[in-house]
Formats: C-alpha cells, structure tokens, sequence
C-alpha cells in the first residue's frame, strides 16, 4: 500500500502511522485529497460517507480517476434528499437525510463488525454534517464513531473544508491522532 | 499453715476459676453445637436459594438484538407494559415475539381490543411471517374482543367491597376476560390497556381495581403477558392512570423521536424486576421481516416531548 498522501499544502501524511486523522482544507483541495487518499487504500476495505456528490455524479468523478471502487462500501446521504436516482445499487446505502445519524451510525457499526481486519472510514466532508445536525449532536456522533472504531480495529480519515464555528473543529480535533489544517 | 490455707485457697481459687472455664467451655461448646446448627440451616437454605435459582427461568423474545439487552431474558411468568406511541412500533412487536415463540410449539395468545384478527394476520403476512400455519397448528391463537366484553356482576355484600373506592354505588366484581378452558397459553399479548380504560369512562377507579385484577389473573395462569398501552411519541408517564406501571413486571417504553422532517424509533428497557438490563434508550428499525434492535446504538437528535 502506499503510504504516504500529500495535502495541497504539501503536508506528508503516512496513513499507516495514524488511527485517526482530520484533514481541513479549502473545497476544491480537499477534492483532490480525497481521491489520493481512496487511490492509497484501494485494497483495504473501505466506508465512504459521502456528503456531498450525488451518487451517479460521485461513481463519474471516482471512475474519471482511475479509482478502484470493488472495496468500497459507500453511505450516500445526498442523492435522496435532492431526489436523484437511487436505484438499486450493490455497494451503496442510501440514507434519507444527512440528520439521520442514527441510521448512519447503524451502517459505520455494522460495516465495522463485519470485516475482522483492519477497514477504513472516510467520511467527507464533515463540514455538510454541521449544517444539518446540532453542535453537540455531531460530536457526540462522532466520539461513538470513535468508540466503534476503536473496538473494531478501524481506522478513520474525516476530511472537512473551512467553517465558520472554528470552535467546532476545534473540539472535533482533540479526537484525533493527527490534525492537518489547510491554512497551516 | 497460714501458707498451707493460702495454698488451698489458691487451690480453690484455682478450682472455681477451672469450674468457670469449663463452664465458659461447656457453654462454647453449646454455642459451637448451635453455630453448627446455624451453618447447617444457612447452608441448607443457599442450597434451596440456589435451587430456586436454577429453577427461575428466563424468556428470550426473539427479536433480533432485543434480548442482548438483557442479562438473562425477561423471567418467565412476568407481565411487562409495552407503552408508545401510535406507530411506534408496539404491535409489530408484540407479533413478532408470539410468531418467535409459535414458531417453537409454545402457545400464544394475542387478545385485540382493537385491531380485527384479519387485520393483526394481514401485518405479520406483511414481514414474511406465516400466521395462518401457526394457527392451523395451534399455537397461535388471535381473538378480539370489544372493551364492552369485559363482564361485570354486582354483588352485595362480597368482600371486595372493601377494593371499591368509587362513589358508584353498586359493588363490582369484576371478572377478567375469559379464557377457553381447555388452552393454557404460555405467551398472552393483550393489546391494549388504552381500549379497556375507554370502557371505564368516568369510572377510573373501576378500571384501576379493574386492571389490578386483571394481573393477578394472568399471575396465576403462569403466561408471560405483554400488555401495550399508548402514550404520547416521547413519552414521560407510561400507562393510562400510573397503576399499571406499578402492577407491572417490566415496562419496555418505544419512542419516536421527531428530528426535522423524519422520526427515530427507539427502545427503553425502564424496568424488568428479576433481570439485569442495559438502562439507555437504542435504536430500532423496522425492517422487511419485523423490528431490528440495535442495542449498542444511541440515538441522535433532540429529544422532544411533544
């Protein structure tokens, strides 16, 4: 596996080295970021929450890029809500609203215990989460994510692009091993 | 001889304090034999503790996720108030736990006092389930009733007088709805407490003297019964008057939460006596082939109470 991506700021991240890792970066690189970093783990099991790309529109971008998509299991939480096609498709879950995080932490937990070795969980971007979900909600979500993680050797890559509540980010950052800010 | 005398009554000092002490040792000796007696009773008594035990059983429900929040399962024989909201999820549930059990050759009974029994078969077709087969065989049997089937004689003189705390004159001994003589169920749904109450229309005091009897009834049949009752979507009292909850085993409470445009389910086990379980609120789904617990899953979203 490669081990290594490069943010636009041309920070060196080894993957492997981290459980977990917060990337925050301005929208059009954090796009790039996020399909170096699905390159790096195409072998390795993967769950995608997607935020932000319709579902058709995401294979599309994936496909134009040459990214392998066999391990990938992805949670889609925009299609539904902006009434795209949601047909049946094999390997994804369509959740009905980006505020459903229950349902989505149903699907991270699920996936997490049913692959022994290690997986991987991206979730991109965060920065959607906030405009649908309370503060205090999403950290709590994301401190079980953490746990789930933690219990079921997996480890979590959250990319987000700048917000306006830095304290947000801030508070989301002490979960993490590394932090990579855009700015820095 | 003066030493001589100092001898002897240190002799007879030394005799009484000997005649003490093995009076002190006879009286050890009683208090060992009775201390031995003791042990015997205790040992004897954890052994019959321990035997109850063993004999005490649980009962699993079958749904899926359900029972792991629970130590052991629910004891067998208790009557559990399933309270929620309309669509909260109540009835699947209560199907879903009778077509487990009936699916194993143990007896169920559903008593409706408001959906028709096409229509309670017609929801378990919807998940797959095959209730007719149960039936033809058995162990399933779903009856409705009407809140007015509930019989009333009146009585002078009996000696529930003394239950009845109306200002209604007549004295009422009520009798529990009746069962076919010849099926003992082990697994009674009776759905719901709401329909019954409605018949006791300004007369609250009736109903709760009502509802006292009516599980005591099903104590003695032995069954495990699982009594629904509606309640507001994110409840904060779980039955019609309070007494049910007191009367009741276990108190297994769904909530659907709202959160903008959608509603959550969730599942509370509040309380189970004789069983340890997990006190949080988890998520639940409802899923092609019935409800789905998640027992280690939290829900997210406000909680309102409206």
């Amino acid at each position: 596996m490669q081990e290594e991506i490069v943010t636009t700021n041309n920070k060196m991240i080894e993957l492997k080295n981290y459980e977990s890792v917060l990337i925050v970066e301005d929208a059009k690189s954090l796009r790039v970021t996020v399909n170096n970093i699905l390159k790096i783990l195409q072998d390795k099991p993967v769950i995608y929450l997607n935020l932000t790309n319709i579902y058709n529109s995401l294979m599309s971008d994936l496909k134009k890029d040459g990214i392998k998509i066999n391990n990938i299991l992805f949670i889609d939480c925009i299609t539904q809500i902006v009434g795209g096609n949601d047909s049946n498709q094999e390997n994804v879950i369509f959740i009905k609203n980006p505020n459903d995080l229950t349902s989505i932490g149903i699907a991270i937990s699920q996936f997490f215990e049913s692959i022994p070795d290690e997986k991987w969980l991206i979730l991109y971007a965060f920065s959607i989460l906030k405009i649908y979900n309370k503060e205090d909600t999403i950290l709590r979500f994301i401190q079980s994510i953490f746990e789930n993680a933690s219990a079921n050797n997996a480890k979590i890559v959250i990319l987000s692009t700048q917000i306006k509540n830095e304290n947000l980010i801030k508070k989301m950052a002490l979960f993490f091993e590394k932090v990579v800010m855009g700015n820095e | 001889m003066m030493q001589k005398k100092s001898e002897q009554n240190t002799i007879f000092n030394m005799s009484k304090i000997k005649e003490n002490i093995e009076k002190e040792l006879g009286k050890n000796e009683t208090i060992k034999q009775d201390v031995k007696i003791l042990e015997q009773k205790i040992q004897n008594t954890t052994e019959n503790l321990k035997k109850d035990k063993k004999m005490k059983t649980y009962v699993l429900t079958g749904v899926p996720g359900f029972d792991e929040l629970f130590e052991k399962g629910i004891p067998k024989g208790s009557n559990v108030l399933i309270a929620g909201g309309a669509g909260s999820g109540k009835t699947i549930f209560c199907l879903q736990i009778l077509e487990y059990h009936a699916s194993r050759g143990e007896k169920c009974f559903y008593m409706s006092f408001e959906e028709s029994e096409k229509r309670l078969m017609e929801h378990m077709e919807d998940f797959g389930w095959n209730p007719e087969k149960l039936i033809a065989s058995g162990n399933l049997k779903i009856k409705r009733y009407l809140p007015s089937d509930i019989h009333y004689l009146s009585e002078k003189g009996s000696d529930n007088a003394m239950f009845a705390k109306e200002e209604d004159s007549q004295l009422l001994q009520l009798e529990p709805v009746t069962l076919e003589e010849d099926y003992k169920p082990d697994f009674v749904v009776i759905d719901s407490l709401t329909a019954i109450a409605s018949s006791f229309l300004g007369k609250e005091g009736s109903y709760r003297f009502y509802a006292e009897r009516l599980f005591r009834f099903f104590e003695k049949i032995g069954s495990t019964n699982y009594f629904t009752t509606e309640t507001l979507q994110m409840p904060e009292t779980f039955s019609q008057t309070g007494v049910e909850e007191f009367l009741a085993d276990g108190v297994i409470v769904f909530y659907k939460n709202k959160q903008w445009s959608m509603r959550q389910r969730a599942i509370e086990v509040l309380k189970m006596r004789g069983s340890k379980h997990q006190e949080k609120i988890v998520a639940i789904k409802i899923s092609d082939n019935g409800l789905i617990v998640y027992p280690k899953q939290e829900v997210f979203g406000e909680m309102e109470t409206k």
